[in-house]
């Protein structure tokens, strides 16, 4: 129990326990009851852009973004990536069997930079492939400063 | 707080033998304050899950994440598709399907919206939102802004998807597409949130 003591001298001497049992009991408590209920586990979410090209489930259409004219077109192919921009098209071979992310990332970064008003892209993954593909593809988009992604359900071509 | 050295004792709890008595004072401050700043820690991390996902499924990894919002929630796991911790159906009979409509998903999930929809347009919140009015022009809005304002108006029809990151494309597109047919306005995807490398 903590004492306090007013130092004595000549007058009456003033010392008393303050008695920290409660305090310490509620505080176990409570530290237990929090420990067994926090969340450790972190999660997020990735989100898809309103698309005009999907089905409208609600009255309003979200009206184009800029420069939709455009197409822009990311495919997820079992031999790496392929990037379609207007009528050109780049191929981003997988390196040592493992999809080249940096490549694709400056490449994302040269289109941002010739069309800066763009924000939305289409994205499409070969059917086999895993969904982590997908989320790995729409992370760069996203990254990239594409926040209108779409997944076209056509697998690539 | 003060320890007492153990011994024969008389009524008034007093040592009854004329020794020494040895008191010694134990000092709680350092447990008190390791307490007390433990509790603070946690009560500041301390949050109540909005949202009912199923911690065994493996997630993707991604960097550009936003924080999860409130919204029915559908599970692909290796075994079953769950919608609100609800199983709705067989994951391979899923993918073994040629169809991609998944119909015990979508008419649990329609229903599921429906609910939710009426829910919120005779809830409290909207009522008042609605007399006082005080919402912005959508001409004086950043693109951003009409977005957000758009989710929120839609936001009974928010579905997020949590898949495990090993499972084909395929079963996933089949889930999205059933997701779309029962009226959902906008699919969110579970992940993981990964740091960003300073190289990237």
């Amino acid at each position: 129990m903590a004492n306090i003591d007013d130092g004595g001298g000549n007058k009456r001497a003033a010392s008393f326990d303050l008695n920290l049992v409660p305090f310490i009991d509620l505080m176990s408590v409570m530290i237990t009851f929090l420990l067994i209920t926090a969340v450790w586990t972190q999660v997020s979410m990735i989100k898809l852009g309103s698309s005009i090209y999907g089905k409208q489930n609600t009255d309003e259409t979200p009206p184009p973004p800029p420069r939709a004219d455009v197409p822009f077109r990311l495919d997820v192919k079992d031999t790496g990536y392929r990037v379609l921009i207007g009528k050109q098209k780049y191929n981003i071979d997988k390196v040592n069997g493992e999809y080249d992310k940096e490549e694709l990332a400056s490449k994302l970064a040269d289109i941002k930079q010739a069309y800066p008003d763009k924000v939305d892209a289409v994205i499409t993954v070969e059917e086999q492939l895993k969904y982590e593909l997908l989320i790995q593809g729409m992370d760069l988009l996203l990254q990239s400063g594409f926040p209108a992604v779409s997944v076209a359900t056509g697998g690539a071509e | 707080m003060a320890i007492y050295a153990p011994g024969k004792r008389n009524r008034r709890g007093h040592m009854s033998a004329g020794k020494k008595s040895l008191v010694v004072v134990l000092s709680l401050t350092a447990m008190v304050d390791m307490f007390t700043v433990l509790a603070v820690f946690l009560l500041q991390n301390y949050r109540v899950e909005e949202i009912q996902l199923k911690k065994s499924v493996p997630l993707p990894e991604a960097t550009a994440v936003k924080k999860l919002k409130p919204a029915h929630v559908v599970v692909v796991t290796q075994d079953e598709i769950f919608l609100d911790e609800t199983p709705v159906a067989d994951f391979e009979t899923v993918k073994e399907q040629e169809h991609w409509l998944i119909e015990p998903l979508q008419e649990s999930l329609k229903k599921a919206i429906e609910d939710k929809k009426i829910e919120m347009e005779s809830g409290l919140k909207n009522a008042l939102k609605d007399a006082i009015g005080g919402e912005k022009d959508p001409a004086d809005m950043s693109e951003e802004e009409r977005e957000e304002e758009r989710a929120k108006r839609y936001a009974w029809g928010r579905v997020t998807m949590q898949a495990d990151k090993e499972i084909d494309f395929l079963t996933v597109k089949k889930v999205m597409y059933t997701i779309t047919e029962a009226g959902a306005s906008l699919i969110n995807f579970a992940v993981t949130p990964k740091e960003k490398k300073p190289s990237e």
